[in-house]
């Protein structure tokens, strides 16, 4: 091994009386070229864009497909550039102060507002978790049958395992399995194309945007738009970035992670909607109610085996988001406040963070193992719950990226806040369209859609 | 008085015409003397008393800021700090040097309990009735008391007595300078220093990268030195990097050899030239003849930093060398290696034998220490594999293990920290916390 790694041959020491410098120059290590120092800072954006294809993810843009064929993917191209303003100024904001999106928030706006923000992050994440435990189920309904009793043995083994490895510190050396489980959902991009959808139509309905004023119609849009960009993605991506120690001067890599990242989800999300319109929408435009009947989008890729790999790649995403978000969470929490946190404390050491990671999952599998569940739309529904909340912590973020005190002459232009603060008021119009068809209008007899 | 309940609240003038809102309280730096008592572990109760506050800010509805001194307050009302003068008595506030404020720079933020050695937050301030600084308050009960009403914080302040951070037994993490961001008051001076290194390094891997090279670049190079060893690798080069290059060198120069290349051999190559190229040339030297060897070696595992001696050589003068050792910080073993000529490089001539202190200790002034020398020299080749060192150290009862090429020429020593951290569990070492 070693000489392999010669650089320089020494000159061999039995020369008693060798004069001149010391001498071996050999070296211990081959040094990480310049493209592995990319792939080094490549990474926060790739994954926190990729997870967004998790069980939340996958319900929600089949919902997409089944429901409105192609009629939705506009929406993709203002929410790729939402998501981009969005997570770059996380990432910045990571890589300049070098600190995480709730220390932030305490640091700047004291103990209460550091509360509310909080308590709007346990909300949105916890509903996720819950929606990662349902993902687990409807892969395990997707292979067993609908009524499979497999569900109620399954679900808390699963979150059991995943805690354990957690807690014992060893969940990183299984985390790739996980990772490569869920990078099956790529399946969607050859499955589109297999599936004949109209070429023409894709092109037209993603160029001119079509919007309908129905109660389905936003809650379906605002899931999208939720699932997308959730709050999450944001603490994730930041602390990532402040962990990972990128210097304001490497930054340039952090954004092209960013940009690719965002791009490669959105892409991704783009022939999830192809291929369900092309496949699920033709067969009849109804919501869809069954995991099984998301998979069946994938049986022109895949045929008999739909079921399996979609039940695989459900799993996989579901499990990774599973540990990662209560975790996360649990840490962004605790940080704020000034708990002790981490997987290597005890429970004596670290009480507020242990109770609050084991909280999170022990919530998540019960609420995942209630019977007769209708699970597509508690998982849409969910998705919602988190775009009700992303506007609440842009705000914070869009405070924070422009001080310049914390940021320096790294604030935001003002084309760019333009854009974020869009994004935020675009997100809250949808939202309060949303409460105002589902919630309000009925209570006065006033039916929509 | 709390500082979270005091700030914002209305001062008013002798007239009760409002002058403006309280925004901040500047306090004195915390007195570095006071760390003589934390020094050595323990911690002395502080006999002297708390530090009274320096000044009030006020900030007009004009925006214009105001400093009141503590003696200019009258009272202290549940709505209002009423003002003992008019307020044309009260001065612009300026920033000056050796002043803390306690909203901008404490509050809400981390500093490093001293006498506990690790990072806390600060929830709140706590002041008594004469505006002494009490201390910090770092617990639960100092977030409770800003988020649940008044009666339910008395109930649960009953029952778990709240502890407080005495003000001289915290220091404040330096504060970053971010481009282009208005500069920064500089605060108190860094009081870490006082702590062990390993104490320190504990603290480091609790902060982040930029905060951790601002906490070693405000270290003398020594300590700085002794604290970057400590630094779990990864962590290390995170620091360095992010430390002025000169600085960096002159840190490196002052670590172990051994340490110092362990280091280097992670970084680009360009860069470890450049630091090797920046250190005094002895160090450098030392350092890149370590490089030579694979990291998972007894070459890789040892460090040249020993002490060599003749053999004809008495004991007084051997006793002479390890105390002028002792005072420069080398040869960090228990041991001295003896050759036929102290002149020339140990790799020039064989080991002939090793001497412990104890031995030295024993023996008589005027003894050659070719009597006192153990000639059966236990030792290892420089490719042995780290869990024969640690063997061959844990059977022989060794602190020190020399590693000898095929000449029976000393390369280096193993010393028993680094033979420990091979037998430790993963989970054992000292490394900077992940998520998971």
């Amino acid at each position: 091994m070693a000489e392999e790694q010669v650089v320089a041959q020494p000159p061999t020491t039995d020369q008693p009386g060798t004069t001149g410098t010391k001498k071996k120059l050999r070296w211990r290590r081959r040094r990480p070229s310049r493209l592995l120092l990319l792939l080094g800072v490549l990474g926060p954006g790739l994954i926190s864009a990729a997870a967004g294809n998790d069980a939340g993810g996958i319900a929600t843009y089949s919902s997409v497909g089944a429901l409105y064929g192609y009629g939705l993917l506009w929406v993709l191209v203002p929410l790729l550039i939402g998501l981009v303003v969005v997570q770059e100024m996380c990432a910045r904001m990571g890589a300049v102060t070098q600190k995480g999106l709730a220390d932030l928030i305490r640091e700047e706006f004291g103990v209460r507002w550091t509360a509310f923000a909080m308590l709007c992050l346990l909300i949105a994440n916890g509903g996720i978790v819950v929606t990662e435990f349902l993902g687990i189920r409807a892969s395990i309904q997707v292979l067993a049958g609908q009524d499979t009793w497999l569900v109620y043995l399954v679900i808390p083994v699963v979150a059991f395992g995943v805690w354990w490895l957690v807690m014992k510190g060893s969940y990183r050396r299984v985390e790739k399995v996980f990772l490569a489980m869920a990078l099956v959902f790529l399946s969607y991009i050859p499955a589109a194309f297999l599936a004949r959808p109209d070429w023409g139509q894709v092109f037209y309905h993603t160029v001119v945007p079509t919007f309908s004023f129905s109660g389905a119609f936003i809650a379906v849009f605002v899931a999208t738009v939720g699932t997308t960009i959730s709050p999450y993605m944001l603490v994730y991506t930041q602390s990532a970035v402040a962990d990972k120690g990128t210097r304001p001067e490497e930054y340039a890599y952090t954004v092209v992670d960013v940009y690719s990242g965002s791009l490669f989800g959105i892409v991704t999300v783009f022939f999830i909607i192809v291929t369900t319109g092309a496949t699920l929408f033709v067969h009849g435009q109804r919501p869809i109610a069954s995991a099984a009947e998301a998979a069946s989008a994938l049986e022109p890729f895949a045929g008999p085996f739909a079921e399996i790999l979609f039940a695989v790649g459900l799993f996989g995403a579901s499990v990774l988001a599973a540990a990662v978000l209560p975790l996360s969470t649990s840490y962004a929490i605790c940080e704020a406040f000034g708990f002790e946190r981490g997987v290597s404390r005890t429970f004596k050491e670290a009480p507020f963070f242990q109770s609050l990671f084991t909280g999170m999952m022990i919530f998540g599998a019960i609420i995942a193992m209630i019977p007769n569940l209708p699970i597509i739309s508690v998982l849409v529904n969910l998705q919602i719950l988190n775009a009700v909340l992303m506007p609440v912590l842009l705000v914070f973020i869009l405070k924070l990226v422009n001080n310049r005190r914390l940021m320096g002459r790294r604030v935001n232009g003002r084309i760019y806040n333009g854009m974020a603060w869009a994004t935020a008021i675009i997100i809250s119009i949808l939202t309060v369209m949303y409460i105002l068809f589902q919630l309000i209008l009925p209570l006065f007899g006033v039916k929509a859609g | 008085m709390y500082l979270s309940k005091l700030l914002h609240r209305s001062v008013e003038d002798s007239q009760r015409e409002r002058v403006g809102k309280l925004v901040d309280v500047i306090a004195p730096p915390a007195r570095v003397a006071a760390l003589a008592q934390v020094k050595g572990g323990a911690v002395l109760p502080t006999a002297e008393p708390a530090p009274r506050i320096l000044a009030l800010v006020v900030e007009t509805p004009g925006e214009q800021r105001l400093r009141v001194q503590p003696e200019q307050i009258s009272r202290v009302e549940e709505e209002a700090l009423l003002l003992a003068v008019p307020r044309g008595d009260l001065l612009p506030d300026a920033s000056l040097p050796n002043e803390v404020r306690l909203f901008d720079e404490v509050l809400d933020l981390e500093v490093v309990d001293l006498a506990h050695k690790r990072v806390a937050r600060v929830n709140d301030v706590q002041f008594d009735d004469d505006w002494r600084l009490v201390g910090l308050d770092c617990t639960h009960l100092g977030l409770l008391r800003q988020l649940v009403p008044e009666g339910i914080y008395q109930a649960l302040a009953r029952k778990f007595p709240s502890a407080l951070l005495p003000w001289n037994q915290v220091a404040l993490l330096p504060e970053a300078q971010v481009e282009g961001a208005p500069m920064a008051q500089p605060s108190g001076a860094l009081q870490l220093a006082e702590l062990h290194p390993a104490d320190i390094a504990d603290i480091v891997h609790h902060l982040s990268p930029e905060e951790g090279s601002r906490v070693l670049a405000a270290l003398g190079d020594e300590k700085a030195a002794a604290t970057l060893e400590e630094i779990e690798t990864e962590h290390q080069l995170r620091l360095l990097e992010r430390m002025d290059r000169e600085r960096a060198a002159d840190i490196l120069e002052k670590m172990a050899p051994d340490e110092a290349a362990d280091l280097l051999a992670k970084l680009p190559e360009a860069r470890t030239e450049e630091f090797l190229g920046l250190m005094e040339q002895e160090e450098s030297e030392d350092v890149q003849e370590l490089l030579a060897y694979p990291d998972d070696s007894a070459g890789g595992m040892m460090t040249t930093d020993y002490l060599l001696i003749g053999q004809e050589r008495t004991a007084a003068e051997a006793l002479a060398r390890l105390r002028t050792a002792a005072i420069e910080h080398e040869g960090r073993s228990a041991y001295l290696y003896c050759v036929a000529d102290d002149t020339k490089a140990a790799e020039e001539q064989p080991l002939l034998g090793v001497v412990s202190f104890w031995g030295l200790l024993a023996a008589r002034s005027e003894q050659p220490l070719r009597e006192l020398m153990e000639t059966q020299i236990i030792s290892v080749a420089p490719d042995a594999d780290p869990q024969t060192v640690a063997e061959m150290m844990a059977k022989y009862n060794l602190l020190a293990l020399p590693v000898l090429d095929e000449q029976g020429a000393l390369q280096g020593i193993v010393t028993v920290d680094d033979a420990l951290d091979v037998l430790l569990p993963p989970s054992r070492r000292r490394r900077k916390q992940r998520m998971y």
